[in-house]
């Protein structure tokens, strides 16, 4: 079950075509040389066939290609997604806030039964603020459900 | 691609089986997910998908073989399959595919021990042996056959 000890030289000389004189009194090592004389003409034998009708290198090469840019791009849109989404974010606030100034604004006035004028500055500053943050809350998670979920 | 279909060629020792193989093992490796493609090397993981979807060939060969056997009430034809190439390709397909696959990956493409063991599914310690076996017997077979170094060219 061992290899000779010269195996490694007779399989270097062998491969480099050269003769090996131990090889002609080891039998280890005659089995190796003839091993390695029918797979080299095994080996040149199926290298002469013609080659398949596509040339899948060429076919994996630009696939490959493909794959790469994909890739790129898929991370191109991925480290843009915090900025989108600000910018998405922001401009419905915007959007909130002029809609909400179309329609009037609020009158900054004490609720029927307010108890003191620090009560009705509250209720005014919650109604001022109540257009813009719904707005602005329902286009972030309209925006983050396209942007994350999907991925 | 040319030294894999060589392999594959010398594997199955069928042209048509060794494109149909390629053609898939090419499709495999372009469908993996490329973070994981990329953590390993080329050619390796090309030889080890041909060598398992080779594999998956013969096992599936072997049963639709024994199924048509037990159905066939006649004695079947169990003369070799042909292979193609001359007298030393026909004395190489005497050996198991395991065999070939070992002679092949050692011999042709030169691998160290330790890169055919993920490709053959084995310990790299049982390459050296099994390697030497396979040595062994395919000696055996090109002697009996009169097909030494100087006759095999």
């Amino acid at each position: 079950m061992k290899e000779c000890e010269r195996h490694g030289s007779t399989l270097a000389q062998a491969r480099a075509g050269q003769a090996d004189a131990h090889a002609a009194e080891c039998d280890r090592c005659r089995d190796t040389l003839a091993v390695v004389d029918a797979l080299a003409h095994l080996s040149a034998d199926a290298n002469r066939l013609p080659a398949p009708a596509a040339d899948a290198r060429v076919l994996f090469l630009r696939s490959r290609f493909v794959a790469r840019l994909q890739g790129e791009q898929r991370r191109a849109e991925r480290s843009e997604r915090p900025l989108v989404f600000a910018r998405v974010a922001a401009l419905a606030v915007m959007a909130g806030v002029i809609v909400w100034t179309l329609l009037g604004g609020t009158t900054v006035e004490a609720p029927a039964g307010a108890a003191s004028s620090a009560a009705s500055l509250l209720y005014a500053l919650s109604r001022l603020a109540l257009w813009p943050l719904v707005v602005g809350t329902l286009a972030a998670v309209a925006t983050a459900r396209f942007l994350w979920v999907e991925d | 691609m040319r030294p894999l279909r060589a392999y594959l060629l010398r594997l199955g020792g069928d042209a048509a089986v060794a494109d149909d193989v390629l053609q898939e093992t090419y499709i495999r490796y372009l469908g993996m997910e490329p973070a994981h493609r990329e953590r390993f090397p080329e050619r390796p993981l090309l030889f080890r998908i041909a060598t398992n979807l080779m594999y998956d060939h013969f096992r599936r060969k072997s049963r639709d073989e024994r199924a048509v056997r037990g159905l066939w009430p006649f004695r079947t034809d169990e003369r070799p399959r042909p292979v193609e190439g001359g007298d030393v390709a026909r004395a190489f397909a005497t050996l198991t595919e395991r065999e070939r696959s070992l002679l092949w990956l050692a011999y042709v493409e030169e691998w160290r021990h330790d890169e055919m063991a993920p490709c053959l599914g084995v310990r790299p310690a049982s390459v050296r042996v099994m390697l030497f076996r396979a040595k062994s017997a395919l000696a055996r077979v090109l002697r009996k056959r009169g097909l030494g170094p100087k006759e095999a060219s």
